[in-house]
């Protein structure tokens, strides 16, 4: 058993290390607020997450027809509706930090939130919703 | 004797896949893409302590490709091997390097290398890095997976019921 037990504290020691990763991770990009949709690897959208004070809902159309509703709030964001098979992206929820992304495989989508290093911001949501 | 085995291993590659499309029908376990339990592996990592690793790559192989049939389509089918592939590839070095008691050892790193196999293949699907983000999460996933499947395989084979071969 000591051989077990050797590789339980090994196993035990890289999953301590990734829910370290993992917090810090969500914790050190919990400033960011900008939200870049990604669809076949072009930045289609970007948000700026701090700006919102009502809910802005998007869609995203892929080229075959496939959809997902995106919503975004102040400091979140996330897909609420999708007609792919498995909805795994709609399930995940709110995302409000950089820690991971929404992902939506079947349609080649991905929801991020990084640092807001760029000024190209196309949507000015907080316009949309009434200015606060 | 052949007409044994030929029958024993027909009999994993059903279970495999039986096993599989069950598992493919339950609510998933966590929202995160990737997160599976894998129970099929369970049979893979049968075949290879039985049969060895050329035997348990065709029962693989062939139960993806009929998985991807049954239910799964052609992106199913892409995505699946890309994790088998890698996770095949780490299960023979586990047996390498391994003894056989140390299945669970040997599952978890075929499960960490399918969750990888995974990630590279979502990074290709969508054009986009940002899927190695869940890296952390799908290692934690792994090893608690992988454990399972393979202490459920360790189970199986000190039954011995494949002596009569």
């Amino acid at each position: 058993m000591k051989s077990n037990l050797k590789w339980i504290i090994f196993f035990s020691l890289i999953c301590a290390l990734c829910l370290a990763v993992w917090l810090y991770r969500a914790d050190s990009t919990e400033e960011y607020s900008r939200a870049e949709i990604t669809l076949d690897g072009k930045v289609i959208r970007a948000v700026d997450l701090s700006v919102l004070s009502v809910p802005y809902e998007f869609e995203v159309r892929t080229p075959e027809g496939g959809y997902n509703k995106i919503t975004a709030e102040k400091g979140k964001i996330a897909v609420t509706d999708a007609d792919c098979p498995d909805k795994i992206c709609v399930k995940q929820g709110y995302i409000s930090n950089g820690a991971a992304p929404i992902v939506c495989l079947p349609h080649r989508l991905s929801v991020t939130i990084t640092d807001s290093n760029e000024n190209d911001i196309d949507a000015v949501a907080g316009k949309i919703g009434g200015e606060n | 004797m052949r007409t044994k085995k030929l029958a024993a291993k027909s009999i994993l590659l059903a279970a495999a896949l039986i096993i599989f499309v069950i598992e493919a029908q339950l609510p998933p376990v966590a929202p995160i893409p990737g997160v599976k339990l894998g129970l099929a592996n369970i049979i893979t990592l049968i075949a290879f302590d039985v049969f060895g690793a050329k035997d348990a790559f065709t029962i693989l192989f062939l139960r993806i490709i009929l998985a991807s049939v049954f239910s799964g389509g052609f992106v199913g089918f892409i995505y699946s091997a890309a994790g088998a592939l890698l996770c095949f590839a780490a299960t023979a070095a586990g047996f390498g390097l391994l003894k056989s008691e140390r299945i669970w050892v040997i599952s978890v790193f075929g499960a960490i290398a399918h969750n990888a196999g995974q990630l590279i293949a979502a990074a290709f699907i969508i054009s986009s890095t940002s899927v190695f983000l869940y890296a952390p999460i799908l290692l934690i996933s792994a090893v608690i997976t992988g454990s399972f499947t393979g202490l459920a395989a360790g189970f199986i084979l000190k039954r011995d019921i494949f002596k009569i071969l």
